[in-house]
């Protein structure tokens, strides 16, 4: 067998100089404008995905067969971590999320090529050169500092295990959301610099990159969610955001983002602000790899850990690369980008999408400002200070209102110049019940500002929402005489752009609620001993019992809880504390009591051992649940948003292979199949039956280290060391088969005609086995050797087509030598 | 001409906004970051005042309270030493030997009552540590 960290480093060493030459040749095509380069550098791309597809599942494969060879699988995975976990070891530490990260922006870019090579060939060089070279980072990164291939020097019996805190469902799907957004954004920033390139600087850009920076948003907002829940039911403070620089980090990208598809729109419609969408879509690829950046060189301190990393400089100089090259061109096209269209009035939509994109950009810059004020500080005076959560809270706050003000009354107001009577007609009754809505929440009791602005805002920003849904339904009606529910379903049909819009609008709008409830919080820490109750905010809280369980790798320190309201008991919660043995370290398991107004969140903390005297924090988190619904919300419009209009047919084919991507990624870690039926764990020496100094006892050990336990808990340990009592009785088998005289080669061949070659731990080395032993290590030059044939034969063929002429479109040739000879001139 | 003043003026206020909105909150929510080491050298200048402590956590004794549990431990920095004290829920990542940021209040009498403890977990999810 070769070493996977032999196979897997040499893998990355060969996608190092094919994503080079992808990239370099995509240049010499564009310069020479030669189509035969161009679609050699195509070829490369696909290699390079199919190296890297071959990479991830070899680390995949490394983590679920225990190959603790790899410092990186030793790092991050233990024998007794549930297979679920271990197959989600590729993106629990750095090396391995930057393989999974590379890995997504190679398929976005054949995702890329394949529908682009027939809509906008005149970009593909470009395309394919950008994302040929943010692939080349990435695994630059991979071969000269952090090689998830790289082999440890003694292989350790067992790995060190997966932070107990990242055993979490939520945990599971997050980093791979979160990277499908992160990497989103490096297909429309190639588009970008591709429209600028060409100086084709209409909205043909924009709208083939509608669908990606859609998606891209689209897991963004998805991993912040799941991120936020992660922390809420797993870190037991109670919270879901803290404006943590990691958070931070990923809420950058996504404001800029939000920014972007509001300025589009202004694009598409009245053509102007094309610069400014050009640059926020650079901007907020740049954040991407900022975030990153601000993460993992150890510039900032953050509780997530990530302490001092060595790839600063390689984030640096990417960004100022990323910096150079966008200004360059946005700088040299100022003149292709000018507006179509002047600022009509200071009344007008435009002007409601313009303060949008300015308080968007506002709310990007504080987070930056205070994430990174520390280091900045630190700079300036010497010392270090730092700016807690209330300076975030405090400037995002009056941000978040005037936004959603704006989105109440940006849909409503007209382009151009609105007048007082569209004014009337839209925003009388939406002002009018907001109004009266604030002055009844006053009433009923809520005086924080905050909530209070959220609450009435909310109220107007729904009517007007709720009015243009009655408007649409009731022209449509009118329009085909047909009943309402019919035409609601017909508005997603016609302009599914407007009214998915106001779906991801009316999940934003609970999110505010559920943001607004945490203005209600309420806190309370106590000690009770079995028996006694506490009460707190009209509830009782009795401690019934305490309950302590020990299994072979946890014990767990809980107590059972019953909430009472009155005499009635509403709920009982069993809040813990697991300490792992494998870890050293406690992980505290919330208890919650979730119901549509209020949480009940309570939290175990440390518990006198003979008294049973626990702590106890019980924390009221009001309207909670509302964030969680919201992000549904957002999601099912976004589905919306992404079905095909009409008008536009069936363009999807992008958006399309991203969902079934998604619907493979999600499925893929709930597919392997538990089978830890066979495995009871005895805890024993396997051997014990066995006199130690008979020769019984070598005999059969050294025949069982050579077959794999099929028990199916262990995950592929051989018989020798797995301690289950399947194993035992295979050793019972091996010692009667040797009664009955059989050899080493006998017995072995035995377990094969039982369980298949799969069993033995490596192929006998004989006759036919040596070939199947050596095959992998033939087939990776073979595999090679093809590849550049391949690449090398259809340029060939490309060039023959070029010059005779055929199969390739006429017009695009045309257009081809147009856009080089357009270049050369300026 | 007068779009342009438009401008400036919109220009003008956002940024007035913007600086008021940074010096009012940020009176609120500065807080010294220090190491122990720069602490004890002028521990009369933070006397009384919001601090976060950066260092490692030493041996923790625990007490019970009426309310829940006392912990007091020093934060430590080759060799300087700093008594503090905190009382509620400590994250479950703290532990003697982690690394530990402490928020709190300088007392008179040179222990720093924490209100928050943040914990950092040395061998986990962790970049690669420079070679």
């Amino acid at each position: 067998m070769i070493p996977i960290s032999f196979l897997g480093s040499h893998i990355l060493a060969l996608v190092f100089p094919l994503a080079l030459y992808s990239f370099l040749t995509s240049f010499v095509a564009e310069k020479k404008s030669d189509q035969g380069m161009l679609y050699s550098a195509g070829k490369a791309t696909f290699f390079v995905f199919f190296l890297l597809t071959f990479a991830v599942l070899l680390l995949i494969g490394a983590f679920i067969t225990n190959e603790f060879g790899l410092i990186y699988v030793a790092g991050y995975s233990s024998r007794s971590l549930p297979l679920f976990f271990k197959v989600t070891g590729l993106w629990a530490g750095l090396d391995g999320s930057i393989l999974f990260w590379t890995w997504l922006v190679s398929l976005y870019s054949v995702i890329v090529w394949s529908t682009q090579k027939n809509r906008n060939p005149d970009w593909l060089p470009t395309l394919n050169g950008v994302m040929s070279f943010i692939i080349l980072f990435f695994v630059s990164i991979m071969v000269f500092a952090n090689n998830p291939f790289a082999p440890s020097l003694h292989t350790p019996p067992d790995g060190k295990g997966l932070n107990p805190l990242l055993q979490n469902i939520a945990m599971v799907f997050h980093p791979p959301s979160l990277y499908l957004g992160f990497t989103g954004f490096s297909v429309p920033f190639s588009f970008a610099l591709a429209a600028l390139r060409t100086r084709r600087l209409d909205s043909a850009w924009i709208d083939a990159t509608r669908r990606w920076v859609i998606v891209a948003w689209f897991f963004l907002t998805l991993g912040l969610i799941l991120g936020g829940a992660w922390a809420y039911v797993e870190l037991g403070w109670g919270g879901f955001w803290a404006w943590d620089p990691v958070e931070n980090a990923a809420l950058m990208p996504w404001l800029l983002a939000t920014a972007y598809l509001h300025s589009v729109i202004i694009q598409k419609k009245r053509g102007m602000l094309m610069t400014w969408n050009v640059t926020l879509i650079c901007l907020t690829f740049l954040l991407t790899i900022f975030g990153t950046y601000l993460t993992r060189s150890g510039i900032v301190q953050s509780v997530h850990a990530f302490s001092e990393g060595n790839l600063g400089p390689f984030f640096l100089g990417f960004m100022q690369l990323i910096i150079v090259v966008s200004a360059y061109f946005i700088i040299t096209r100022l003149n292709d980008l000018k507006s179509r269209n002047r600022l009509v009035s200071q009344f007008s939509k435009e002007n409601a999408f313009i303060l949008n994109n300015i308080l968007f950009v506002f709310a990007t810059f504080t987070v930056i400002w205070g994430t990174l004020f520390p280091t900045v500080s630190e700079w300036l005076t010497g010392h270090r200070t730092t700016v807690g959560i209330p300076f975030f809270n405090k400037i995002m706050a009056p941000i978040g209102l005037l936004l959603l003000a704006l989105m109440g009354i940006g849909p409503m107001i007209s382009w151009k110049k609105s007048s007082w009577i569209n004014f009337k007609r839209n925003l009388l009754l939406p002002l009018v019940l907001g109004f009266f809505g604030c002055i009844a929440f006053w009433i009923l009791g809520i005086r924080q500002w905050y909530a209070l602005g959220s609450f009435a805002l909310v109220l107007f920003v729904l009517t007007t929402v709720y009015l243009e849904f009655y408007r649409g339904i009731h022209a449509l009606r009118l329009q085909n005489k047909t009943d309402a529910w019919t035409a609601f379903k017909q508005l997603f049909v016609t302009s599914n752009r407007r009214y998915g819009g106001y779906v991801v609008h009316l999940g934003v709008l609970l999110i505010f609620i559920g943001i607004a409830g945490c203005v209600f919080k309420q806190e309370v820490d106590f000690a009770l001993k079995p028996g006694e109750v506490y009460n707190f905010a009209g509830h009782s809280f009795r401690y019934v019992e305490p309950l302590i369980n020990e299994d072979e790798h946890r014990t767990s320190v809980a107590v059972r809880i019953e909430i009472l309201k009155g005499e009635k008991i509403l709920a009982t919660l069993i809040p813990a504390r697991n300490f792992y043995k494998q870890s050293e370290q406690p992980s505290t398991e919330a208890s919650i009591y979730h119901t549509l107004l209020q949480d009940i969140y309570v939290i175990v903390g440390n518990m006198d051992t003979t008294t049973s005297r626990a702590d106890l924090r019980v924390t009221f988190n009001p309207l909670i649940s509302y964030v969680w619904v919201g992000g549904f919300v957002i999601l099912l419009g976004v589905v919306l948003l992404l079905m095909p209009s009409q008008k536009g047919g069936l363009k999807s084919t992008s958006t399309l292979a991203s969902i079934l991507f998604m619907l493979f990624l999600w499925g893929y870690p709930l597919s392997p199949v538990y089978a830890q039926g066979m495995h009871v764990e005895t805890g024993e020496d396997p051997f014990i039956f066995l006199d130690k100094d008979s020769p019984r006892y070598h005999q059969i050990k050294e025949i069982s280290g050579k077959i794999i336990c099929q028990c199916g808990g262990c995950v592929r340990m051989d018989l020798a060391s797995c301690t289950c009592s399947f194993a035992k009785g295979e050793h019972n088998k091996i010692m009667s088969m040797l009664d009955q005289g059989m050899n080493e080669e006998g017995i072995l061949d035995a377990f094969v005609k039982k369980y298949g070659m799969p069993v033995l731990t490596e192929p006998p080395n004989r006759g036919a086995f040596r070939l199947g032993a050596a095959l992998p290590l033939v087939m990776l030059p073979i595999v090679f050797i093809l590849g550049i044939i391949l690449i090398a034969k259809k340029r060939r063929k490309q060039d023959e087509v070029l010059v005779s002429g055929e199969s390739v479109p006429a017009n695009y040739l045309k257009k081809f030598s147009q856009e080089v000879t357009k270049n050369h001139e300026s | 001409m007068k779009h342009r003043i438009k401008y400036i003026l919109g220009l003008v206020i956002i940024l007035g906004v913007f600086i008021y909105l940074m010096s009012g909150t940020f009176s609120d929510s500065l807080q010294y970051y220090l190491t122990v080491h720069e602490l004890i050298d002028k521990k009369d200048d933070y006397r009384g005042k919001q601090l976060k402590v950066a260092g490692i956590a030493g041996e923790i004794s625990i007490s019970s309270t009426k309310q829940g549990t006392l912990y007091s431990f020093e934060v430590i920095e080759e060799g300087d030493k700093l008594q503090v004290e905190y009382e509620g829920f400590v994250p479950d990542t703290f532990k003697t030997g982690a690394q530990v940021v402490v928020t709190g209040i300088l007392k008179d009498n040179g222990v720093l009552e924490a209100s928050e403890i943040l914990a950092k977990c040395a061998s986990k999810y962790e970049a690669k540590v420079k070679e």
